[in-house]
């Protein structure tokens, strides 16, 4: 899993690099994230511009993510692609992430 | 297309499919066909009988109207399981994260991504035929 770390504030900014997230990096997506949530981390904000292809799988990291963190925080999903904002939309996890068009958005809404 | 059950053949896979269908359907039916492929064939590599040590066989026909994508494999348990699959089982309590399931979701992506989804049993195989429809 190539996942590209920033901090700006409290805010952690995770831009996963794979193009294709599937059954095959769903594990590693999971404990990429849960790792960061046990070491504290509460608002992070996740850049899906390179993501290209996204299964049910991958959205099941996310989602463990998400209950792991609680209702103390939160994660948010930007620059998702046709595809991805596709699969959101379809499984309703556009309530379940707060969704932005762009990072800079993203960040000017959890620093609010 | 052959492919052997690991994880890591599912990227190849759905390339090879992008390429063979990428001239015959626009780019959103093919992002549904890639999805329901996909879904289809973790399930196949996931639940399809580990012993036999034969890969799981591939199958695309492009009609005038219509992609049809098949997956043929041993006996995987999805045609009685497809029943219950669509949009309504993807509902769920906004209010209530802490029981929000984090799988089950694949069958109903496949129904809901294609226009048509068929089983064909012989023998021992299993057939799934998922088919979109051209625009």
């Amino acid at each position: 899993m190539n996942v590209l770390e920033e901090m700006h504030g409290d805010l952690m900014i995770l831009k996963l690099q794979d193009p294709r997230l599937d059954a095959s990096t769903a594990p590693a997506l999971r404990e990429a994230l849960i790792e960061r949530i046990a070491k504290g981390h509460q608002s992070i904000i996740i850049d899906l511009g390179d993501v290209g292809f996204m299964d049910s799988s991958a959205l099941g990291a996310l989602i463990a993510a998400v209950k792991k963190l609680g209702p103390v925080g939160t994660i948010a999903v930007a620059s998702m692609r046709t595809p991805v904002a596709r699969l959101f939309s379809v499984t309703r996890m556009d309530r379940v992430f707060a969704v932005h068009p762009t990072v800079a958005d993203a960040v000017r809404s959890l620093a609010a | 297309m052959l492919v052997g059950r690991d994880l890591t053949e599912l990227a190849k896979a759905a390339d090879q499919l992008r390429q063979w269908l990428e001239a015959d359907i626009d780019e959103d039916g093919l992002a549904c066909v890639e999805l329901a492929f996909v879904e289809a064939l973790t399930n196949s590599i996931l639940y399809g009988p580990p012993d036999t040590g034969q890969p799981i066989s591939v199958f695309v026909d492009i009609l005038d109207a219509q992609v049809a994508v098949e997956i043929e494999d041993g006996s995987p348990p999805m045609p009685t399981l497809f029943d219950d699959a669509g949009a309504h089982r993807l509902e769920f309590d906004v209010k209530d994260i802490e029981n929000l399931p984090e799988g089950g979701r694949g069958l109903s992506l496949i129904a809901i991504s294609m226009d048509e989804v068929t089983f064909r049993v012989t023998d021992d195989r299993v057939r799934l035929r998922m088919v979109k429809n051209r625009r």
